[in-house]
């Protein structure tokens, strides 16, 4: 009986897992560079979910790469930050797999109100360049 | 009764120790206490301002000091038995070895016998840590000199 119902458990488990659809959110999904970077996002494979805010002259892209890839997610992450930066040079960009900066700025896609966008975007840009 | 023979008799008498059991054990019992510490270090990054890069300091120092807490009640030792290797090679098992050093020769005195005999096991931890640390940043400041790697 135990058996059964563990078997059961870890097919349900594995095939969620599976089954789970890719995900992009954006803060603006109107904004046309939104729009852009999402195109940039979609075609790299390895992204299984992403939060863009494009908020004046700043754009932070939180990723979370696929598991396969999570000892390349690093690199994903600056590949994604120069094709960025490239395409916008007076933007200030960042983009991060960090899983603090995509729980933020998950936080982020619901508020209102912008002053306050404003403010988390520069927390976030600032808890992004902490090394200790 | 010669050596050989003696040997033979003992090699007879010794259980032979179920390997196979003492691993998947020590695999479960450690990949427990990694799920603890990356639960611990989940709760720092959703309540607190650490990012992954940072999050490591706190979850060690909080998983060490459960450790302790647990060594000091008693409750590690009961682990360590069970599990074996599973319970030592995590963190754990440095804040394990440093109390249970510290309780063992509390008799002697807070300095003779804790002070000088707290780090007798850990002790070695602490200074290959920081020997491999020092050759490893070494080696990595050479490659990146040599531009074969970055930062």
């Amino acid at each position: 009986m135990v058996r059964r119902f563990l078997g059961i458990a870890i097919c349900l488990l594995l095939l969620s897992a599976c089954g789970a659809k890719e995900k992009i959110v954006a803060y603006d999904e109107q904004d046309e560079k939104t729009k852009e970077i999402r195109q940039e996002i979609e075609k790299m494979n390895n992204i299984h979910k992403a939060k863009i805010v494009v908020v004046d002259s700043d754009i932070i892209v939180a990723i979370e790469v696929k598991p396969l890839h999570s000892f390349k997610e690093q690199k994903i992450a600056s590949d994604l930050q120069k094709k960025l930066e490239k395409k916008w040079e007076h933007y200030d960009v960042l983009v991060s797999s960090d899983f603090k900066l995509l729980w933020e700025t998950d936080k982020l896609m619901s508020e209102q109100n912008k002053q306050k966008v404003n403010e988390k975007i520069e927390h976030l840009k600032k808890l992004a360049k902490e090394e200790t | 009764m010669k050596e050989s023979q003696y040997e033979t008799i003992e090699q007879q008498m010794t259980p032979t120790p179920p390997y196979v059991v003492n691993v998947l054990k020590a695999f479960l019992i450690g990949g427990l206490i990694c799920v603890i510490g990356q639960a611990i270090s989940f709760f720092y990054m959703i309540f607190f301002d650490f990012t992954e890069k940072t999050v490591g300091n706190p979850t060690v120092a909080t998983i060490i000091f459960i450790s302790m807490i647990l060594t000091g009640l008693g409750l590690y030792t009961r682990l360590g038995q069970f599990a074996g290797a599973g319970s030592a090679v995590p963190v754990t098992g440095f804040g394990n070895a440093v109390v249970s050093a510290a309780i063992e020769h509390r008799t002697e005195g807070y300095v003779l016998g804790v002070g000088s005999n707290m780090f007798k096991l850990a002790g070695s931890v602490i200074v290959f840590g920081t020997v491999s640390a020092f050759v490893v940043a070494l080696v990595k400041t050479v490659l990146v000199m040599l531009g074969v790697v970055t930062w």
